[in-house]
């Protein structure tokens, strides 16, 4: 049943999910493009992209909206987005009940320093592997592209980037 | 009954009004849980925070978890994590109407021709910020992960051999201190 795949799918993500959103976006790629092969990558990108334009975390609403989009209904995004929180759920209660023990534990602060920068590269594979769908399609794709990074870099909030991109793209295509 | 019900609104709050991402929303959790109600100090906060980065998941639904549990335990774990989740699933699903009705429209085409290179500057972006936060030696990791990645290794088992190594790390260390 879908509603089953969509929860599974997202509980991965959930599972594996170190280094936040962005690194997140890595892992949901590859459930909802590869192993599903529900969206391509540039609806992949497309889906990104609404995600940012609303509040909440990037993950929590890419799952509400894949999950809506391949489930057809709420129930379908409820799944997902259910999915995506059941582990956290479940280890965060258990990271709460053992707060004090788990304080300046050696173990899980090395584990936790040498997967950060495997993080960090999965946000990296991320940009590079949305850069496969329709992304560059021409000079004017490369301006907003340049354009949108110096905004950012000028503290820009990045709804304002979408808002700035969106009307270049329909202004000038 | 009434601390649940703040417990809420509080993190409906950091939830609805905070745009671009999770990072924007702990400023306002701060100060929502730290200086209006005053759940926690600073440094239990900050305690908490860093228990919710370090854990796998989005930071936002661990850290509501979090505090949740810390002020009311599991039953205010469960409400802080329904209010963070609730404007997502509310918001995104309209949107999602919102594009359906729209169907093939060619100006709603042209828009998202706009955004798909934002897109990858708004990941990007976070990127290089936080390859500024490391040393020069972990560089090669991030970019032997990327590429592994992009030539199609499952990212999660990249995740696995890092929780091995560095728990084979700390054994090393260990037995280097026993002799």
């Amino acid at each position: 049943m879908i509603y089953f795949e969509l929860f599974f799918a997202f509980f991965k993500v959930g599972i594996f999910g170190f280094g936040g959103g962005y690194a997140m976006l890595s892992l949901i790629q590859n459930e909802v493009v590869v192993n599903h092969e529900w969206l391509t990558a540039t609806e992949f990108t497309d889906v990104i992209a609404i995600s940012q334009m609303s509040p909440g975390a990037i993950s929590l609403n890419c799952a509400t909206y894949i999950g809506y989009d391949i489930g057809t209904n709420a129930l379908g995004a409820f799944a997902a987005l259910l999915g995506l929180c059941t582990p956290s759920l479940i280890l965060m209660l258990i990271a709460a009940h053992f707060q004090k023990r788990l304080k300046g534990n050696t173990y899980l602060l090395h584990i936790l320093r040498v997967i950060r920068p495997i993080a960090i590269g999965l946000i990296l594979s991320a940009a590079i592997m949305l850069t496969r769908g329709d992304t560059f399609t021409d000079y004017i794709s490369y301006i907003i592209f340049a354009v949108s990074l110096l905004l950012l870099k000028f503290n820009m909030n990045p709804v304002f980037v979408v808002v700035v991109s969106g009307t270049i793209g329909y202004l000038c295509y | 009954m009434k601390l649940l019900f703040d417990l809420f609104t509080s993190f409906l709050k950091s939830a609805l009004f905070t745009y671009g991402g999770g990072y924007a929303m702990i400023m306002m959790a701060e100060r929502e849980v730290c200086d209006k109600r005053r759940w926690l100090t600073r440094s239990q906060f900050l305690e908490n925070l860093s228990i919710a980065q370090s854990a796998p998941g989005p930071i936002s639904i661990n850290l509501s978890i979090l505090i949740g549990y810390n002020v009311k335990g599991v039953i205010g774990a469960i409400t802080a994590f329904c209010a963070t989740a609730l404007p997502s699933f509310v918001i995104l699903i309209i949107f999602a109407l919102f594009f359906r009705a729209l169907g093939d429209d060619p100006n709603i085409d042209k828009i998202f021709k706009g955004l798909r290179p934002a897109v990858v500057a708004l990941v990007v972006y976070p990127f290089l910020t936080f390859m500024t936060s490391l040393k020069t030696k972990e560089y090669p990791i991030v970019v032997l992960a990327a590429l592994l990645v992009t030539a199609g290794i499952p990212a999660i088992i990249l995740i696995i051999i890092g929780a091995i190594w560095g728990y084979c790390l700390v054994l090393a260390k260990r037995k280097k201190r026993i002799r």
